[in-house]
């Protein structure tokens, strides 16, 4: 089988031209190619365990506003953070994170993806006419929003050059979730550890991923980070 | 190499220094050596170099003053950096240094004869002499700002990358001397995170570099502090500054740390004080604590044979020190008149040491050329405060001055608290903190170093107590008075020839405060402005305090008693700290690179960046031309990703819009679209679009690039209070989207879609449907902002570059092209259509831009509704109107003004010459009695000169728009 490329998929990141690919491995996944390793899959992961970038925006994602979410995703089978501002790890390895009163953001696993996201959104476009809708509005959050992971020890030392809230592991704990700013512009952040090692998943306007990027790439580079690709991340999870 | 006098001592004095490790370096193009680990200063005064700089005004010789990057007598050019304080800034292999503000060289510098005119250069003399004849100043300027001049920069020097960083705390500790640390201990202790900041290379503070005994050994609190879990420690940083909210900003060597701290503890001990007498500014008169630092920190004898002129304990310490390290002290000058027993004074007096109880220093005799001193006049203290005349000559190389000291409170101030002056203690006391601040230590005057531990302690205890981390009680205060006063009353010594510095920066003397005084400045503060006393960049650390005693005396004003208002920073920042690293986000489509690989120039529209046209700068108005006319005439694509998108939902999704909107929606069908035209609480055209019913409950609404943030939040904010069933959602950033354009653009698209009929019957002009186009999921809007057959496709953003290409591969046959927003631009101007924005301006009404037909006349409200009754029932005074010219006039450009004669009777808004129409057109806002159709108007260009031109109905292009409905 020949090597995917990127332009091969509809679905695009806007980062894939970032990438060198001299001896990188890619894959399909979600529509999407996507970068498995960029060579080496064990010096990746020794560099995620200290501080790695990685895109992710293939990872599926999808969002729900209004007073009807938290019923209808009971009936589907998702149980919603109780606090805004957290997220919750579903047995298969899905987060859903509560953005709001009425509010939520559901990611696929990493790990090994399941579908949930697409799975929701045709069980939604299936009852868009039914009574259990009511205030129930799907969130395109799979294209609005980009979604990168910053990974390793130092990835809360390179979020505090770019953002202005403090979040060191023993003050922004696991699956806390803010939506502020970095580098200026609006952004969401979830923590999601990996087996221990310190995970962001950063998500902002696709519009603004490249120029994310650069500015986390830069801030990482202090303490020799990199970019890594997915195979070393699901290696942590 | 000039290494002719060694004054490096032996071990194990030399604190900072690694002996191991040698360092050859440059100092005015002499080769010296020093220690990894010495300052230049250091490194130089080991190699018996104690000139370091010339003065400011005068030129005078200086030397070290303080040892800790106090006072600019240190300031040199090293490399390309101007200003560098040699006293604190580490020497490395082949740096080179330079003496700046010098004419010829440091030792013979030819700008000290300004010193022979100094009585025609008094206080504030450039305030009265440099302004007359008229345009003199001119001349002045250039002569003092070579004098004046300190360093050189180089403006091509390349800075080193700097950011910044954010940190937190629960408590953050300024200086890591004994109070720190045992306050950083407690506080830690109780559960608190802490930050310790110092700007020291190592922990311990005064304990470095000044006489302690012993018992009072930290070693145990410095391993306890550096081994705690809770404590981050933050060498050589500076803390320069504290504002509101607890925000520190601490200068680390390579960044700016922007720190927060619910509770900030002030460890930052004292600032020791020059006394003020004749040629106190020479080389060889130096800080007690300078010299003792030269010894303790960087292994280097201060001089050969000293004077110690004290006020307090600490100068019995420092003659010690000299002693210890073979430096003959042949007087101890002690201001105090009586004689008080302590234990170290009966050391100082157990080694035959004279000490002279009741005397100063008159005056320092300077050696050849004032570049170093060879003793001192030394004379009782009358009753008046000034030296008996009946002086002693004691020869030395070297005068130690410990005339007491001053709180380094200057961060306290910056939060909040004030500094007075304690007449009893002779010294200032910071007072009025707010609760958010404590003091520690010395700087809380308190002396003894027991007591100074057990102050910090307690500011530990009580920092971390105030945000909730409680332990036991808390710890007892104990004495912590010292035995003889600190501080000397008025160290001030006049002398009849003068030049008894107050401020070393400024060159300032005793009777250039008096000056100003007489002048009528009889406050700190207008004496500071007046005379400069105090605004060098030393920034009054050593001269502040004298300088209000002065001001208290000499305006006969006892009740003085505070010093000029101390604000950030409070310490030297490189700008580049400030600036950072420089973040100026960026949005890019989707299609973006598919732009730059056809060639595109790129232009801002806000935050985006957009193609302007394809191909080259030289050739722009052909590019737009051809790319405007591929539209009329075949088929053209370009990028409308930009566009803003908001999903409208719910069942009172039609009434927000009738609402928001001047248009009306309630009975707008499904899968149609509708123009929207917003307005302002005032009438005045904010934004417009379109919004596509896609259902009942449904509207999918497109606004302009850069306003739809401000559309989105206008909805959320109206909707708050109107309480409407409704969800908002700003979706631009969700969908990419392009519009195919021209005759051509159907046939295009029929090629990439199967599930939609595209045939004009099927598929009308301001339908929308959804479907598929090259399998990519799609929203497609029959629009015709371009005037021509079009459809604007919307799609998931992470397809819009497969959508992009197979539009392209499917166009290809058809010779589609790429359009731009300039094109996009012309071709709208062809159509009439305005830009909001443009062709409006903040105050602009839907009738004066011709826009009556988008309001609905029988709707009840929507926002702006009324005060558009109100004006057009008083008469419009100007319309946006359309004209022409022929297309060889020149062409004018967007603001260049209508004129009536002498009166400017409206603005241009858009022109631009039309290829197709073979004439320049535009829009313009002109008045009334000028809008009639044919009425000419005058246009006055840029250079001044008259267009003329025709007001014509628009459209100017396809008039009925048989082409974009067809």
């Amino acid at each position: 089988m020949d090597t995917p490329q990127f332009q091969d998929s509809f679905c695009r990141s806007f980062l894939y031209r970032r990438f060198k690919l001299d001896s990188a491995k890619l894959i399909k996944l979600n529509d999407f190619t996507v970068i498995n390793s960029l060579g080496n899959i064990q010096e990746e992961i020794n560099c995620a365990h200290n501080a790695s970038l990685s895109d992710i925006s293939f990872l599926q994602r999808v969002g729900f506003k209004g007073k009807g979410v938290f019923l209808w995703l009971e009936k589907q089978g998702i149980t919603v953070p109780h606090e805004v501002n957290f997220a919750t790890c579903l047995e298969d390895q899905c987060v859903v994170a509560r953005l709001g009163e009425n509010e939520v953001l559901i990611l696929d696993s990493l790990k090994s993806p399941t579908d949930l996201p697409k799975k929701l959104i045709h069980n939604w476009n299936q009852n868009i006419n039914s009574l259990t809708q009511i205030n129930n509005f799907i969130i395109p959050r799979q294209d609005s929003h980009a979604c990168l992971a910053l990974t390793g020890n130092k990835a809360s030392d390179t979020l505090s050059k770019v953002c202005a809230i403090d979040l060191r592991p023993t003050k922004f704990c696991n699956y806390q979730v803010t939506q502020t700013f970095i580098a200026r512009i609006s952004a969401i952040i979830i923590r999601h550890d990996f087996n221990n090692i310190l995970n962001y998943y950063l998500m902002c306007e696709s519009s603004y991923v490249e120029y994310l990027w650069d500015c986390l790439y830069d801030a990482i580079e202090e303490y020799q980070g990199a970019v890594v690709g997915l195979s070393a991340l699901q290696t942590l999870t | 190499m000039n290494n002719s006098k060694n004054n490096r001592l032996e071990e194990p004095y030399g604190l900072y220094i690694n002996r191991s490790k040698q360092i050859s370096f440059y100092f005015n193009s002499n080769l010296y050596t020093g220690y990894q680990g010495d300052t230049i200063a250091s490194a130089l005064a080991a190699n018996g170099v104690f000139l370091l700089s010339r003065s400011f005004k005068y030129h005078r010789p200086r030397g070290i003053l303080t040892m800790a990057g106090r006072d600019a007598n240190t300031l040199v050019q090293v490399d390309d950096e101007p200003n560098v304080r040699a006293d604190v800034y580490l020497v490395r292999e082949g740096l080179h240094v330079w003496a700046q503000n010098v004419f010829g060289s440091l030792s013979n510098d030819k700008g000290q004869i300004i010193e022979k005119f100094a009585r025609f250069l008094p206080v504030g003399f450039y305030y009265k002499a440099f302004y007359k004849p008229k345009g003199a100043w001119k001349y002045w300027d250039s002569v003092i700002r070579k004098i004046a001049g300190l360093g050189k920069v180089d403006t091509a020097s390349i800075p080193y990358k700097s950011d910044k960083a954010y940190r937190f705390c629960d408590i953050a500790v300024i200086g890591a001397g004994p109070a720190g640390l045992s306050a950083a201990l407690q506080a830690a202790q109780a559960g608190a995170t802490v930050i310790l900041i110092d700007e020291n290379s190592s922990l311990g503070g005064s304990l470095n570099y000044t006489r302690v005994d012993q018992q009072y050994s930290c070693e145990q609190l410095i391993e306890d502090v550096v081994n705690h879990p809770a404590i981050e420690i933050y060498f050589n940083a500076t803390c320069t500054g504290w504002f509101a909210d607890n925000w520190l900003s601490v200068m680390c060597p390579a960044r700016m740390l922007k720190l927060r701290a619910k509770i900030i503890i002030a460890a930052t001990g004292l600032i020791e004080q020059p006394a003020v007498f004749r040629n106190n500014d020479l080389p060889g008169v130096m800080l007690g604590s300078a010299a003792q630092r030269l010894i303790r920190l960087y292994g280097v004898a201060p001089g050969r044979s000293a004077i110690v002129l004290t006020s307090n304990e600490d100068g019995y310490s420092v003659a010690l020190d000299l002693i210890d390290v073979g430096i003959t002290v042949n007087a101890i000058v002690d201001m105090h008149k009586e004689e008080k027993e302590t234990e170290l004074v009966a050391e100082v007096k157990r080694k035959n040491i004279a000490i002279l109880q009741g005397n100063a220093i008159y005056e320092a005799i300077p050696g050849p050329g004032k570049r170093s001193i060879t003793g001192a006049l030394v004379g009782e203290i009358s009753k008046d405060g000034s030296v008996d005349k009946k002086l002693v000559k004691i020869s030395c190389d070297l005068i130690c001055m410990c005339a007491g000291y001053t709180p380094a409170a200057q961060l306290l101030c910056h939060s909040g608290g004030t500094l007075k002056y304690d007449e009893l203690d002779a010294t200032l006391k910071i007072k009025n903190l707010p609760s958010n601040a404590l003091a520690a230590g010395s700087v809380n005057n308190i002396d003894k170093l027991d007591a100074v531990l057990a102050d910090g302690k307690v500011a530990g205890w009580r920092a971390a107590k105030k945000i909730g981390f409680y332990l036991d009680e808390e710890p007892s205060v104990s004495e912590n008075r010292c035995i003889r006063k600190q501080n000397y009353p008025f160290p001030i010594f006049s002398h009849a020839k003068k030049k008894e510095f107050v401020d070393f920066d400024e060159d300032l003397q005793i009777g250039d405060i008096k000056n100003a005084i007489k002048e009528g400045y009889d406050d700190v503060e207008l004496v500071k402005r007046y005379s400069t006393v105090v605004m060098g960049p030393s920034q009054g650390r050593q001269s502040a305090l004298n300088n209000m005693r002065l001001v208290a005396r000499y305006s006969q004003q006892p009740q003085v008693n505070t010093i000029t208002t101390q604000r950030p920073p409070y310490s030297p920042e490189y700008i580049q700290h400030l600036a950072g690293k420089s973040y100026q986000p960026i949005k890019r489509t989707a299609i973006h690179y598919r732009h730059i690989e056809k060639g595109a120039q790129m232009m801002p529209a806000g935050v985006w960046l957009r193609p302007a046209y394809y191909g080259e700068p030289t050739q722009k108005s052909e590019c737009i031309n051809r790319e405007s006319l591929a539209v009329h005439n075949n088929v053209g694509l370009i990028d409308v990703s930009t566009l803003g998108k908001l999903e409208i939902r719910g069942p009172d999704a039609a009434e927000l819009l009738n609402r928001m909107y001047t248009f009306t929606y309630s009975k707008q069908a499904v899968n149609r679209s509708r123009y929207v035209l917003m307005t302002d609480q005032f009438g005045a055209i904010t934004d417009d679009g379109v919004a596509c019913r896609l259902g009942e409950q449904h509207f999918y609404v497109t606004a302009t690039t850069s306003g739809v943030d401000n559309v989105f939040r206008n909805m959320l904010h109206w909707n708050a209070q109107w309480c409407l069933d409704v969800d908002i959602t700003n979706v631009t950033a969700a969908y990419a989207a392009v519009n195919i354009a021209g005759p051509n653009s159907r046939n295009v698209l029929n090629e990439v879609v199967d599930d939609i009929n595209l045939d004009a019957n099927a598929f009308s002009y301001m339908e929308v449907k959804t479907g598929h186009v090259a399998k990519i999921p799609a929203r497609i809007l029959r629009v015709g902002f371009v005037g021509e057959l079009g459809y604007e496709i919307h799609v998931p953003a992470h397809q819009g570059e497969a959508l992009w290409d197979a539009l392209m591969q499917a166009g290809e046959k058809y010779k589609i092209s790429v359009f731009g927003v300039e094109a996009q631009r012309l071709l709208r101007l062809e159509k009439g259509h305005i830009i909001v924005g443009q062709d409006t301006d903040g105050l602009t009404i839907p009738p004066e831009a011709d826009m009556a037909w988008a309001m609905a006349k029988t709707k009840p409200f929507y926002i702006g509704k009324r005060p558009i009754e109100v004006l057009t029932n008083r008469g419009l005074t100007r319309k946006l109107v359309g004209f022409e010219m022929p297309s060889d006039a020149t062409l004018p450009l967007e603001c260049n003004l209508i004129v009536e004669g002498n009166e400017i009777t409206g603005r241009v808004t858009s022109v631009s010459r039309s290829p197709i129409l073979e004439k320049t057109i535009g829009l313009a806002f002109v008045q009334l009695n000028q809008s009639e159709i044919g009425t000419n108007i005058q246009i006055k260009l840029t250079n001044s000169k008259i267009v003329n031109a025709v007001i014509v109905p628009t459209p100017f292009y396809d008039p009925h728009n048989k082409r974009q409905e067809m």
